[in-house]
């Protein structure tokens, strides 16, 4: 598959997912999402095809965005607290305020289940993010039951 | 009661990406990373080179194979910033090694072996380095003292001992936010 394709087909879904990791800040989510894609760009040729091309690309960028804040100066450690609003048309003010709860909540995670929960929601299949996070589908349901628990909770009533 | 179907619906419902970049941008930012990691390597690889000239250079076209205190200072200082440069070519490489299309869990045990690595670096090989360093430049003071005017010598001694203060502050820094960098990669672990 060329580049152009994957970029068209995955890159809303990538920069959601970094998005996600990154508090609702959309600045960080570009940037790192562009990282994601030169990476894809510069591994192509070395894909091959032991696994989906969509598991591939997942797997670079939840690594890619695991580290790409604490590589950075430290000018930009900081995730910012300001929730970027979003356009009125899309949400009403209650689903709006859950999706401001819901990144909240996500960053009370831990790291694997941050980036777990992240596919979850981008509706990524449990034997796709098995082979993601490296780990036996059987006990990524256990965590995943755990996580939807906690999730729902959390969004609910501010504590997981 | 809310059900996480319904969590995953308004997630959904995001926009897209504001400002959204191009695969032709991608593309040329590659092509320019690409470029540069190359120039890096070629500059690492120029700058052995030359050291390792000089270093030959300096003891067969001056023929100085007495040992006093200018040769065996220049040498030490030569010497150990070729290790340092070889040093940061293996980390390098290690670093490339370690690919980004791993699972979560091989990714992050690797980044954990390669600062673990990078640890045995700035606490063992990074001091020995600098105290040799320190050393040799030592060494060269007499011979300075005797060649150059007071106000150039003290130039050099402000300068060079300023310059390795300033470099151990800047060393210091790196362990700290590398080892800040490993903490997370056990606690993921």
């Amino acid at each position: 598959m060329r580049f152009n394709e994957l970029f068209d087909k995955h890159y809303a879904k990538v920069f959601r997912l970094c998005k996600g990791y990154f508090n609702g800040n959309e600045a960080l989510a570009s940037d790192s999402a562009q990282e994601v894609f030169i990476k894809i760009w510069e591994s192509l040729d070395s894909f091959r095809g032991e696994s989906s091309i969509s598991t591939w690309m997942y797997r670079i960028s939840v690594n890619t965005c695991l580290l790409y804040l604490r590589k950075q100066s430290t000018k930009k450690e900081k995730v910012t607290d300001d929730f970027p609003s979003i356009a009125a048309e899309q949400y009403s003010f209650e689903e709006e305020e859950k999706l401001q709860k819901m990144y909240g909540c996500i960053q009370k995670l831990e790291e694997k289940d941050k980036m777990i929960t992240l596919m979850m929601l981008e509706g990524i299949g449990y034997q796709e993010i098995s082979e993601v996070v490296g780990i036996t589908e059987e006990a990524l349901r256990v965590r995943i039951h755990r996580i939807k628990k906690n999730l729902t909770q959390c969004v609910q009533h501010g504590n997981i | 009661m809310e059900t996480f179907d319904e969590l995953q619906t308004i997630w959904s419902k995001q926009p897209n990406a504001i400002g959204r970049t191009s695969a032709a941008e991608l593309i040329r930012k590659g092509e320019e990373h690409i470029k540069k990691v190359r120039a890096g390597q070629w500059g690492t690889i120029a700058i052995i080179s030359i050291l390792i000239i000089v270093l030959v250079g300096y003891f067969f076209g001056m023929r100085a194979y007495k040992m006093n205190g200018l040769t065996i200072g220049l040498t030490l200082m030569i010497v150990v910033m070729i290790a340092r440069v070889v040093l940061e070519w293996m980390s390098a490489n290690r670093f490339r090694s370690i690919k980004p299309h791993n699972t979560l869990a091989e990714f992050s045990t690797k980044m954990q072996q390669y600062y673990a690595w990078r640890k045995k670096i700035h606490t063992i090989f990074i001091p020995i380095i600098y105290i040799l360093y320190v050393i040799g430049f030592t060494l060269l003071l007499p011979a300075f003292k005797a060649n150059l005017s007071y106000g150039m010598f003290l130039y050099c001694v402000i300068s060079g001992y300023g310059f390795l203060t300033a470099f151990a502050f800047f060393m210091v820094r790196i362990l700290r936010k590398e080892m800040k960098l490993l903490n997370f990669l056990k606690a993921l672990n």
